[in-house]
């Protein structure tokens, strides 16, 4: 029941997401550069997302568990690895800042991108962290 | 007995049963244990640990 939950949780955020892009893409506003990157970033959490469902979804119809302790050590483990990349992602948007916007003359990232960026990175790392160790074992 | 059938006696995925095959995962005790019950034979038997 509670596998069954967390894959529908799952796939309704994931169709959320899909929906404010689509939104974001057909909506009133012009899409800068920067904008571009906050639209496929989403799109390949979704990706990701759908393909990590599939995976449980495929356990669970072959009467396995969807997740036993080697796919939750290494959930966690990638999810303190994601939490090092995030303090080192928001690090590198205030260098970003500082380095090419303020002396190169890039355009600045102001605090509603710094987030969206920090938001979306980490869950990219955390995603292909578990991608990466899943694929690994865990030696 | 194939991977599948040892993973669903032993309740994990079918992955894990194949990284420990490879030597490539360090299962719990407690799922060695359950390994060892499911082949009915000893954890000794089945696990070797390198010094």
């Amino acid at each position: 029941m509670k596998e069954k939950m967390s894959i529908v949780a799952g796939a309704g955020i994931a169709i959320l997401l899909l929906v404010i892009v689509a939104l974001y893409l057909f909506g009133p506003s012009s899409i800068e550069t920067y904008d571009v990157l906050l639209i496929i970033i989403p799109l390949i959490l979704v990706v990701g997302a759908i393909t990590f469902l599939w995976d449980r979804l495929k356990n669970i119809r072959a009467g396995l568990p969807s997740a036993d302790e080697r796919a939750k050590k290494l959930h966690w483990k990638a999810g303190a690895y994601a939490y090092i990349a995030t303090i080192w992602i928001a690090i590198g948007t205030m260098w970003y800042n500082i380095i090419f916007a303020e002396n190169l003359g890039y355009p600045e990232l102001n605090a509603g991108q710094v987030v969206a960026v920090i938001v979306l990175l980490s869950g990219l790392v955390w995603f292909a962290l578990q991608f990466y160790f899943m694929k690994q074992g865990d030696i | 007995m194939t991977q599948e059938d040892l993973a669903r006696k032993v309740g994990v995925r079918r992955e894990t049963i194949l990284f420990i095959e490879k030597g490539k995962y360090n299962p719990s005790l407690k799922l060695a244990h359950d390994i060892s019950r499911a082949l009915q034979t000893t954890i000794e038997e089945i696990f070797i640990f390198d010094d």
